[in-house]
């Protein structure tokens, strides 16, 4: 329990006092052995874990990209792949 | 009844000055009831607070406050509802948490590391990092800024550590005229309260307490304006703070999260006012204490996602603001100088200790919103600014005896446990306060629970006790006067009810269950021989 001690007046003071804590309570430390092998292996995978985006669907693809395509006013035809040349001439008619 | 007769009515010159509220009756109510002696001990502790001397009287006193009781029936279907949807719409969820645990325990394993890293950082892009063993620090140093800088007005951000430590009374004390910003602290600050939730100050006011507080406050305006909708009272908090904001010396906040690759200070708010007290005043000084360093950019990016959806349910919140040193040359905007308080008390001897887990809050409030004992009693019950799960576990290592009975407040279902992004064990925590000897029990609770495991050890003697108090129960649960007799649970009862009983207990329905089913299968057998 915190027993509030006295106020230090400088800055420096106050530095050492505050780094002489952490490092009195880092060296008093009492974690169970259970606790120091989970906390050296978070501490040693910490730096190996890389966000990883859930990939999205093809269908999800599609939508993003009509999405994006309407808003800059395009206008969208769909077909099929044997269908392409008779879109365009279509569309070039 | 039972209080006033047991606290005299005292007015001294400190009564008066932390009871000039004039709109507030429950809190005035409670004031009246207090002694000089327990007042002036509350009032000159570590944090300033409005309670009753035990948590068991405020819990009593929440129950029964109607107005209190209707405020906080929103809490289930605004944050809680609002955080499932958000965790559910990110299937990475579990992944971030897993990493943000990682994250935290890493900087924990090696904070003298990071904290240099950090000050090196601050320095050299021009800031000033000052070190606060112990609140008091803290107030000394940024009461000699704002001195060294004329400072007449504060313009003040939200932060939880600036709570803890009292700064906003003791700066009004040192004279300054300091004004809260967010607007739930603004509001409770109007009526000289403490924040009855870590994220949303004033959870516990209705509408009608805030038009109140308004047409009382801002006599300025028309009396006949439009105060019906929180619109309305945004509005009217926008125009009174905008003047405070342009006319502040110094700005203070507080920090989600210190960087220690970049010396940033980082805060989220949803509404903007923090952006305005770190940009606007000459001098921005942040209050944080150590267990907020990450290590770089990245991690806080990992953080920042759990932390708005555990905390409000948004994807991110409206303003996340990242503040680097004071204005460069090139810069158009930005404070003159920029100052960050480190605060300690008593983290440190945390970091050490069982509970070092418990530095890895991010203070999202999650643990709060979930827990059944704080959507029924709000946050003042608690009688620290630090309620809730996390609050139990916080509050009797940094305000000490004063918050010993904290531990007490759960009924230990552990959903605080599984809706902690931080994946901290705090039932397993708040047991292991219960069990230090600040907590012993008190003598009719341990010759209850001695004669509980006397019977429960002899299974014929439970049996007994068992069928000889289901009739009572039974007709408690009709009667239910009857359980006010029962010594100890007279006000467990007084805002519960009895569930019905059935008619035999379950050893006895089983052992005739079992009896029947014995003798259907030695039938059967006969049959078949």
């Amino acid at each position: 329990m915190n027993n509030k001690p006295q106020a230090i007046s400088s800055n420096s003071d106050r530095r050492k006092q505050f780094f002489k804590n952490i490092k009195s309570a880092v060296s008093q430390t009492n974690f169970t052995k259970e606790q120091e092998v989970k906390l050296k292996e978070q501490t040693e995978t910490y730096q190996k874990f890389s966000y990883q985006p859930q990939e999205k669907t093809a269908e999800e693809k599609l939508f993003q990209f009509k999405a994006v395509l309407t808003t800059q006013s395009a206008e969208i035809h769909e077909c099929s792949e044997t269908k392409i040349i008779e879109k365009l001439e279509d569309i070039l008619k | 009844m039972r209080r006033v007769e047991k606290y005299r009515t005292v007015k001294t010159p400190l009564y008066e000055k932390y009871c000039s509220i004039k709109n507030n009756d429950r809190v005035n109510d409670k004031r009246k009831t207090m002694s000089n002696q327990t007042f002036e001990k509350q009032v000159n502790s570590a944090s300033p607070s409005i309670e009753v001397p035990s948590f068991k009287e405020r819990a009593h006193d929440a129950l029964e406050d109607k107005k209190l009781q209707q405020a906080l029936s929103v809490i289930p279907s605004g944050f809680v509802s609002k955080r499932a949807k958000a965790k559910a719409a990110l299937p990475e969820f579990s992944d971030f948490s897993d990493q943000a645990v990682r994250i935290k325990n890493h900087t924990l394993a090696n904070i003298e590391k990071y904290l240099e890293q950090f000050e090196d950082d601050v320095q050299n892009s021009g800031g000033k990092l000052h070190f606060a063993p112990e609140p008091q620090d803290a107030l000394d140093i940024i009461n000699e800024i704002c001195s060294e800088k004329g400072a007449k007005l504060i313009a003040k951000g939200k932060t939880m550590v600036g709570e803890e430590i009292g700064l906003t009374h003791f700066l009004e004390e040192q004279g300054y005229e300091t004004v809260e910003t967010d607007l739930g602290e603004y509001l409770i600050q109007l009526r000289g309260e403490m924040p009855s939730h870590i994220i949303a100050p004033a959870v516990h006011l209705t509408r009608d307490n805030i038009r109140k507080d308004f047409l009382n406050t801002h006599k300025h305006l028309s009396k006949d304006r439009k105060l019906e909708t929180p619109s309305d009272f945004v509005k009217e908090a926008r125009l009174i703070l905008r003047e405070k904001f342009i006319n502040a010396d110094v700005g203070i906040t507080g920090a989600n999260f210190l960087i220690a690759e970049t010396g940033s200070s980082v805060i989220v708010t949803n509404e903007g006012n923090g952006d305005l007290c770190q940009s606007l005043p000459k001098t921005h000084i942040v209050i944080a204490s150590l267990e907020k360093l990450v290590p770089t950019l990245e991690d806080t990016s990992v953080l920042l996602r759990l932390l708005a959806r555990s905390a409000t349910g948004q994807s991110i919140s409206t303003y996340t603001t990242f503040a680097t040193g004071p204005k460069r040359v090139e810069d158009t905007s930005g404070p003159e100088e920029f100052h960050i308080v480190l605060l300690d008390n008593g983290r440190s001897k945390m970091l050490g200790s069982e509970f070092a887990e418990m530095l890895r809050c991010i203070r999202c409030g999650a643990c709060l919103n979930h827990c059944p004992v704080y959507q029924n009693l709000g946050g003042h019950a608690y009688g620290t600014v630090y309620p809730g799960p996390m609050g139990a576990v916080l509050s009797p290592h940094y305000f000490g005896e004063k918050a010993k009975d904290l531990p007490f407040a759960s009924s230990f279902c552990g959903r605080c446990n599984e809706v902690c992004p931080m994946q901290i064990p705090l039932t397993k925590l708040m047991r292991k306060l219960r069990e230090q000897p600040l907590n012993k029990r008190p003598p009719f609770a341990k010759v209850t629970m001695a004669l509980w495991s006397q019977i429960a050890k002899r299974p014929k003697l439970y049996n007994f006790a068992m069928k000889a108090g289901l009739p009572f129960l039974s007709l408690a649960a009709k009667q239910n006067w009857l359980m006010s007799i029962v010594p100890g649970i007279k006000n467990w009862q007084k805002h519960r009810a009895l569930p019905e009983m059935t008619s035999t207990s379950f050893q006895t329905a089983w052992m005739k269950k079992r009896d029947e089913d014995k003798a259907k299968s030695a039938k059967e057998n006969e049959r078949a021989k």
